[in-house]
């Protein structure tokens, strides 16, 4: 669905961004891109939309190249920037100027999210908070039904059940046909919704697996003494929480914020496990 | 499906834009109104106050400077700020998302600035200038009539605006709106904010350097060497007229050719 070939982006000349990256992302997946600030998860996002235009390189979007912005695939992309900018009109006003563009929005799907988001039918969209702002360019974008569901820092900006509720619809807009990539750097956020997991660090994608072969290679668990087999530990309350590999495939819930933490501190030692699964 | 040009999502185009545009309009044109009004009816005031038509020999001629001045000024402020969303990152966003083509894009712009833009101001100069003038045609005498060669001429000395405006060699400079539709509107793309300032210095650099390059041409190469006698430009008029539009027109399609490219090749 999505593909980034050999990318080479800088905003100046003498500090690339990306230099060679590749990338493919598959439809019925959502993929969560995690990455320190100023690591490049906007630029990449912004790339892969065509939103700016790499050095060198390719990037498709079912099979069109997305420098073009032909409409034909504008119209299967759904983009929440996150810094957002809605005009200063009414909401249904919005709806009458713009849904027209996509041709499966499904407005009453549009107002059961705006009624549970419980954002405000008449106020202008310019008058609204940043948090109901972002509520209804959510619920604006899944009801587009566009086939790439692309959202940059989506929960930032959203109160706590907000964010459950985000999480939830989600779930459920998720389909065999869509791909929805998420970047954030609130890595607890996307907890039980993503199913890939992309970390980017100092510009380049350190990791890129699904949650399933990353829970097949990796054992998380809660220790009081360090052993040998750690690949990388945490002080907690009371016990370390560790990562080690997981030889005896065993669950464990993947905690995702210690994963981002190992990876681009002992990145390596984490990569290398996939790598050996790889080889086996 | 048509990746360049489809009349429908033109249309839903035009209509988007019509919806964030229309409170703005709609304030052009009330200030528009206001100041077209109020230099009517100053003048207006003017002639009640002295109470004579004849005493106060009123033809109106204010009405010309204004309807020249006040719409390059109207033309270049609407088309300075048509594409200035490209120049906010976030704005930019939302605009270049919008599933239409970089091409529709750019005919929404001409449309706004140069169709409706040209349309509306025309409209309401002439309507106010009609009203008004009808008014004052009213209640006094608008003919002189005298006679030259034995013939009888009637002269209107209250001749309503489009009468005086839509002479024979206006046609030449038709251009010229277009042509300041034309920069202010690259200006709008070009520039990040203050499209407006920013374009009309631009402007005066270049052409402050266009104007010593041919000077400095002629200077070098021509003083001294040739003589141009008056009757060479009197003989060709229109013809140095119709080269002048065409030169004109050139230059506005040249410089709609670039705003388009900037268009299609913003990032945000």
């Amino acid at each position: 669905m999505i593909t980034i070939k050999d990318l080479n982006f800088s905003y100046t000349k003498n500090k690339p961004i990306f230099s060679d990256l590749n990338l493919d992302l598959d439809t019925g997946h959502i993929y969560g891109l995690l990455g320190k600030n100023g690591a490049g998860k906007s630029t990449l996002l912004k790339n892969m939309i065509g939103l700016v235009y790499p050095n060198s390189g390719e990037i498709l979007i079912l099979e069109q190249d997305v420098k073009q912005r032909n409409p034909s695939l504008l119209k299967e992309i759904c983009f929440i920037p996150e810094d957002l900018y809605l005009p200063n009109v009414s909401v249904k006003s919005y709806l009458k100027s713009n849904s027209c563009f996509y041709p499966n929005f499904d407005e009453s799907y549009f107002q059961k999210l705006f009624t549970e988001f419980q954002i405000p039918a008449n106020q202008n969209l310019g008058n609204m908070s940043y948090g109901q702002k972002k509520k209804f360019l959510i619920s604006f974008g899944l009801a587009t039904n566009t086939k790439v569901v692309i959202m940059d820092e989506p929960t930032n900006g959203l109160d706590i059940p907000s964010k459950a509720q985000f999480r939830k619809v989600l779930a459920a807009v998720m389909n065999e046909d869509r791909v929805i990539v998420i970047s954030t750097h609130q890595v607890r956020d996307l907890d039980n919704l993503i199913d890939s997991v992309i970390i980017l660090d100092q510009h380049r994608i350190v990791l890129n697996e699904s949650i399933q072969t990353i829970a097949d290679r990796l054992h998380f668990k809660k220790v009081t003494e360090l052993s040998q087999d750690i690949l990388y530990a945490e002080q907690g309350i009371g016990a370390y929480n560790v990562i080690s590999t997981n030889a005896d495939f065993e669950d464990s819930k993947i905690d995702l914020e210690l994963l981002f933490n190992a990876v681009t501190v002992e990145n390596e030692k984490i990569t290398n496990q996939f790598l050996i699964a790889e080889y086996e | 499906m048509n990746n360049t040009f489809d009349f429908n999502r033109f249309k839903l185009l035009v209509g988007r834009q019509w919806q964030s545009y229309k409170k703005e309009y709609f304030l052009i044109v009330g200030v528009l109104l206001a100041i077209i009004l109020y230099f009517y009816g100053n003048e207006f005031y003017k002639v009640f106050k002295v109470g004579d038509m004849d005493i106060y020999n009123n033809d109106f001629r204010f009405r010309i400077p204004l309807f020249i001045i006040f719409g390059l000024l109207y033309i270049s402020l609407t088309a300075s700020s048509y594409f200035k969303n490209y120049g906010k990152s976030n704005a930019a966003i939302a605009e270049i998302l919008v599933p239409a083509s970089k091409f529709e894009k750019f005919l929404a712009g001409i449309f706004y600035t140069t169709g409706l833009g040209f349309v509306t101001y025309l409209l309401l100069f002439h309507i106010v200038d009609f009203g008004f003038m009808n008014y004052v045609r009213s209640f006094t005498t608008s003919t002189t009539t005298y006679v030259e060669n034995g013939k009888e001429i009637v002269r209107d000395n209250l001749p309503y605006l489009h009468k005086i405006i839509y002479i024979d060699p206006v046609k030449y400079f038709v251009f010229l709106p277009f042509t300041i539709n034309a920069l202010f509107l690259l200006g709008s793309i070009y520039f990040k904010n203050k499209h407006f300032i920013k374009t009309i210095v631009s402007v005066a650099v270049y052409a402050g350097l266009c104007f010593f390059l041919i000077y400095s041409i002629y200077r070098l190469f021509f003083l001294g060497h040739m003589q141009l006698e008056e009757n060479d430009y009197i003989d060709n008029k229109k013809l140095m007229l119709f080269l002048f539009a065409v030169l004109g027109w050139t230059i506005t399609i040249i410089l709609w050719a670039i705003t388009y490219v900037r268009l299609k090749e913003k990032e945000a």
